[in-house]
């Protein structure tokens, strides 16, 4: 136990130095609030498992390869594997889709779930009021049921306790609730209600194109692995029983290159990324986190281990005076502990509040945006992880050379003759930590540079599109129904249908085939120096998204594989390709490679105005290519519709006829989700800048920390040098040579940190300067170049700083200071 | 004031003061030492020899009173100066060797040296390792201080402090921290050092150290009590207060 006395001298320790013990406490409790707040970001995106009874077995079941992610799966499919599968049980079936529903009057729309019964046997959860779904629920002839979620049952009902039994119309039917669930229940996602699954998805036909998403339970004796396994080997079992009715066409084979006729499962949280995406994300969220806890780590650690050092000589001579291990130890300890325990309970407090932020963030751009699960708050594995973090900091820095001191070679301190440093080891130590704090800063402080940048150039680009009034939808017509031909037919009926509309003024059709690099008649060049454009595949009235056409003629409807091929320009692209002159009958080849593909040679017909894209987040490269809808495969294809009136009156009517049109025309889609490009690209430039905002602020008080790391040990070092200061002025060194001795030291270790990020930097920057140039990369390199001043300035300053009050007292009392 | 002194100090008085508290750690003290002497200045713990050698080194500055070294007045000095007459003319021997941990032997003996510019690389090398030679610590030239033991630290602090040629060489009690066969090694270096024609002034209150020295100066409380060369008389004196005290600690 801690004596009255050990806890005297502890407080007697920390207030000799008042402010080194209050930078001390900021820095740990900064650097762990970041810490805490990384992590929890990370752990609650992709690890946090659903907080139900089996929340950590529930997972998805997947169609395509697992490096693809998760794609939802034909219901068909799933109809035909569901009863062989062994290693999942509780499965089923869901889909979500807007509903619209008359509440009091007043039409409210919202993404319901539809699902099967078991699900809240999956759950494991019952509701609070009323029953939930039952099978006989699913039957065609059963009376409509919803059940309700508790916050939309809040809102809507106000917590009516008669709710249950009351009918309502949902999509101008008569539903009863049968519900309510109870408080924070939203299974799977953020659903508000639930429905019963339709029969014929349930029960789908053969080959029937319905996709739907699908639920189950891992059994407690089986593996992921095992399961991902079957259903992998249940997925290709299928294509042996039903042969592909049409061939795949380029959907198919573009989008899932490896093998569309596998199937693996996937955890909840990381199915909704998919594969790369997921992987990407954890990859880059994961090496923030792991850079901050290294900083914060390192710049607490640094000042605990000055503060340990400090007492190496006092602690030999409690040694050499008899004193008890145990009560050294804490003596030694106490002191670290106090930081420790004070920094922590701030940090805790500043992660809390910073979890808040991030959750009004994500909130206010897209309530739909995270699973009900998927909230940060500080809880028991947060506290605990504060605790492990603290205790191992204050093992490592505090308890480790205390220990080494206590059971170590006293009188060898004791005797130490090197007055006017620490010890060798520890000096070299601790310098060694300055160079890996300023190498990790330097490398932090490019990636949130170049995350920023990018962010910047994306917040700029949703702001600088011209998307007023348009609105845009992306159905997934399936590859094994809808053949190049029959896809043709379904956008010319979707065509006439939105342009007999009064609420529609203009549609655009278009399907983007890559950054594809363009190859000139006549030129030999090597293929590395082809230019690279944007190619996609268009009809309709190119108008809608912004183009005109400057030179030339326009695409025309009837352009088509028996026609002569042919090719729009942007001006950027035409400019480029043949400089001071037109472009209008020159021909083109869209060949990355030069090789004879069989890739047409196409006759230019127009040139039209650049136009701002999403590409140009990564690239300057405004040069885009058009090619007839009829002269290419297509792939995803976006509708663009203009409404005629840009209210939100006029918008809602356009959107309802858009998804009309398209389910009419393709009714196994079951709901499409139309898009008002205007309020996605405010929404998504407001994100961005919310984000910006935030990762910016939590970036620059990661640094701060650091910095006040950095300046804390750098400056603890001056001053443990005082009697090296002293001793050098004693041999003859001047004021200005002390100075410029200690200034070399530390902007040596700067330089060394600075070198060792480089290695990692330069390459990267390398890489940059081929795809995006040197614009991007230059605002890349500016806010690091900005940093490192910055940094080192502050250690410039804290080896300054210090010196200067050293150099004010003659030799001998730098000599004599203990 | 006599030209042929290298140290002549005059009136010299020491204050500290701490809040209302005035300490006169010297008071009026006037001494004289000739190129070529070797002085021990000798007294009770407290008594101010650190505080004088501390002024004679250009480490501290005197309250009051004239301080000359080699003909020029030291008192009127600016910081910049006092360092390079520290460097240049000075070798300090410390009880507790001050040397720099991070730097190794051969380093820790080059670094007053690296502070002069009339000094190539090529001579500050020769000047490093003949030091080396001079103390007998060519063989661990490459080591740190702290693998070295405490007698030959001090060894090493002795070859660092005669590296530049000094006119004089200040050691504050050089033995006070080694036992007595290094103690022995360190005063035959000093007494080599002497007989090349070098300058000593050495606090101790070792008195077989003292007597070892050409000049026995006695200070008690602030003020020189007694400066007289060592003959046997003088000897036989130290050697009888010596006994006196260790008789009135036993009783």
């Amino acid at each position: 136990m801690i004596s009255r006395s050990d806890m005297r001298y502890t407080l007697r320790l920390l207030s000799k130095s008042p402010g080194f013990s209050l930078l001390s406490i900021l820095v740990m409790a900064g650097g762990l609030g970041v810490s805490i707040l990384a992590f929890t970001f990370n752990y609650t995106m992709f690890y946090k498992p659903i907080p139900l009874e089996n929340g950590a077995f529930i997972y998805h079941i997947c169609a395509g390869p697992e490096p693809s992610g998760c794609r939802p799966m034909k219901a068909f499919e799933f109809s035909e594997i569901r009863a062989e599968i062994s290693h999942l049980e509780n499965i089923g079936v869901y889909h979500n889709n807007p509903v619209v529903m008359d509440i009091a009057g007043v039409p409210v729309t919202v993404n319901a779930t539809s699902t099967e019964w078991n699900m809240f046997q999956l759950s494991g959860t019952r509701p609070i009021h009323g029953r939930s779904l039952l099978p006989a629920d699913e039957e065609a002839a059963a009376e409509p049921v919803i059940l309700l979620g508790y916050e939309f049952w809040q809102q809507q009902f106000n917590g009516d306790q008669e709710v249950v039994g009351r009918v309502f119309d949902v999509n101008g039917e008569a539903t009863r609730i049968i519900g309510v669930m109870p408080e924070g229940y939203m299974f799977p996602w953020r659903a508000p209600a639930w429905l019963p699954i339709a029969p014929e998805i349930k029960a789908p036909a053969v080959n029937g194109p319905v996709a739907v998403e699908t639920y189950g339970l891992l059994k407690p004796a089986s593996s992921p692995a095992a399961a991902s396994a079957e259903v992998a080997g249940l997925m290709q079992g299928i294509r042996a029983r039903y042969p592909v009715i049409e061939p795949p066409t380029q959907l198919c084979r573009a989008s899932v290159s490896l093998d569309c006729d596998t199937g693996h499962i996937a955890e909840f949280p990381l199915a909704e990324f998919g594969g790369g995406v997921a992987l990407a994300m954890i990859v880059l969220t994961g090496m923030l986190t792991g850079f901050i806890f290294l900083l914060a780590a390192i710049s607490v650690g640094t000042l605990l281990l000055a503060r340990t050092n400090e007492r190496l000589r006092d602690t030999s001579i409690r040694v050499a005076l008899g004193a008890p291990r145990r009560r050294l130890l804490v003596q030694m300890m106490g002191e670290s502990i106090v930081i420790a325990v004070v920094g922590a309970v701030l940090g805790i407090l500043l992660a809390a509040t910073m979890m808040n932020l991030v959750n009004i963030l994500f909130q206010s751009v897209d309530e739909q945006a995270m699973a009900f699960w998927q909230v940060f708050r500080v809880d028991s594995s947060t506290i605990v992880g504060a605790l492990v973090m603290v205790l191992i900091t204050v093992v490592l820095t505090s308890a480790l050379p205390s220990w080494r001191i206590i059971n170590g070679d006293f009188n060898a301190v004791m005797r130490d003759g090197t007055r006017g440093a620490l010890g060798l080891k520890p000096g070299r130590f601790n310098r060694g930590l300055v160079v890996i704090a300023v190498t990790i800063i330097t490398l932090l402080s490019f990636l949130v540079a170049t995350a920023g940048t990018y962010a910047f150039r994306a917040r700029d680009t949703f702001g600088n599109m011209n998307s007023a009034g348009l609105l845009v939808a992306q159905p997934r017509l399936d590859g094994e129904r809808y053949s190049v031909n029959q896809a043709q037919d379904f956008y010319r009926g979707l065509d006439s249908r939105l342009l007999a509309s009064p609420n529609v003024d203009s549609v655009y059709y278009t399907t983007s085939l890559g950054s594809v690099g363009i190859e000139p008649e006549g030129d030999t060049g090597p293929a590395n120096e082809l230019l690279m454009a944007d190619v996609s595949s268009v009809a309709g009235s190119l108008a809608t998204s912004g183009i005109s056409l400057l030179e030339g003629r326009l695409l025309y409807p009837f352009e088509a594989s028996n026609t002569s091929p042919v090719v729009l320009l942007s001006q950027s692209l035409a400019s480029q390709l043949w400089p001071g002159r037109s472009a209008l009958g020159e021909r083109i080849r869209i060949n990355s490679d030069r090789t004879e593909d069989g890739s047409p040679w196409r006759e230019v017909v127009g040139v039209v105005t650049d136009r701002i894209t999403t590409t140009q987040l990564i690239s300057n490269n405004q040069n885009a290519a058009y090619l007839p809808f009829g002269q290419t495969e297509m792939g995803y294809i976006g509708v663009v519709a203009k409404a005629s009136n840009n209210s939100a009156v006029g918008m809602r009517q356009a959107s309802a006829d858009v998804s009309g049109a398209i389910l009419a025309l393709a009714p196994e889609l079951l709901s499409v989700r139309v898009f008002d490009l205007q309020g996605q690209s405010d929404s998504l430039s407001s994100a961005v800048t919310l984000a910006i905002n935030l990762s910016g602020a939590t970036a620059l008080f990661a640094f701060l920390v650091a910095v006040g790391g950095i300046f804390g040990l750098t400056q603890n070092v001056v001053l443990s040098s005082t009697q090296e200061i002293g001793t050098r002025r004693a041999l003859g060194a001047s004021d200005r040579s002390v100075r410029r001795t200690f200034l070399f030291r530390g902007g040596k270790q700067a330089f060394l940190g600075f070198a060792l990020a480089m290695i990692v930097i330069l390459p990267v920057i390398w890489l940059s300067l081929a795809t995006v140039g040197m614009e991007v990369v230059g605002v890349t390199i500016a806010p690091v170049l900005g940093a490192m001043l910055l940094l080192y300035g502050a250690i410039v300053f804290a080896i300054y700083q210090p010196i200067r009050s050293v150099l004010r007292l003659e030799p001998i009392a730098a000599l004599r200071y203990e | 004031m006599s030209h042929s002194a290298l140290i002549e100090l005059s009136g010299i008085s020491k204050v500290y003061s701490i809040e209302t508290l005035e300490t006169h750690a010297l008071r009026n003290i006037n001494l004289q030492v000739n190129k070529g002497e070797f002085v021990s200045i000798a007294g009770a713990s407290g008594c101010g020899k650190s505080t004088l050698l501390s002024i004679i080194g250009l480490l501290d500055v005197a309250s009051a009173g004239q301080y000359f070294l080699a003909g020029h007045d030291a008192s009127s000095l600016d910081r910049d100066e006092r360092a390079r007459l520290r460097n240049k003319e000075i070798g300090f021997v410390f009880q507790s060797f001050n040397l720099i941990s991070d730097l190794s032997v051969y380093e820790n003996i080059e670094l007053p040296l690296t502070y002069r510019s009339d000094l190539s690389d090529s001579a500050v090398r020769e000047i490093v390792l003949e030091s080396l030679n001079t103390v007998d610590m060519m063989s661990r030239k490459d080591h740190f201080p702290s693998q070295l033991s405490g007698g030959q630290q001090q060894r090493v602090a002795v070859a660092r402090a005669i590296g530049g040629s000094p006119s004089m060489i200040l050691a504050d009690e050089p033995c006070g921290n080694l036992d007595s066969k290094n103690a022995e090694s360190v005063m035959q270096l000093l007494e080599q050092l002497h007989a090349g024609g070098a300058t000593i002034c050495m606090v101790t209150h070792d008195p077989k150290s003292a007597l070892r020295a050409q000049r026995y100066v006695e200070l008690f409380d602030g003020q020189i009590v007694s400066d007289e060369p060592i003959a046997a008389h003088t000897k036989e004196r130290v050697l009888a207060n010596i006994i006196n005290e260790l008789a009135l600690v036993g009783a």
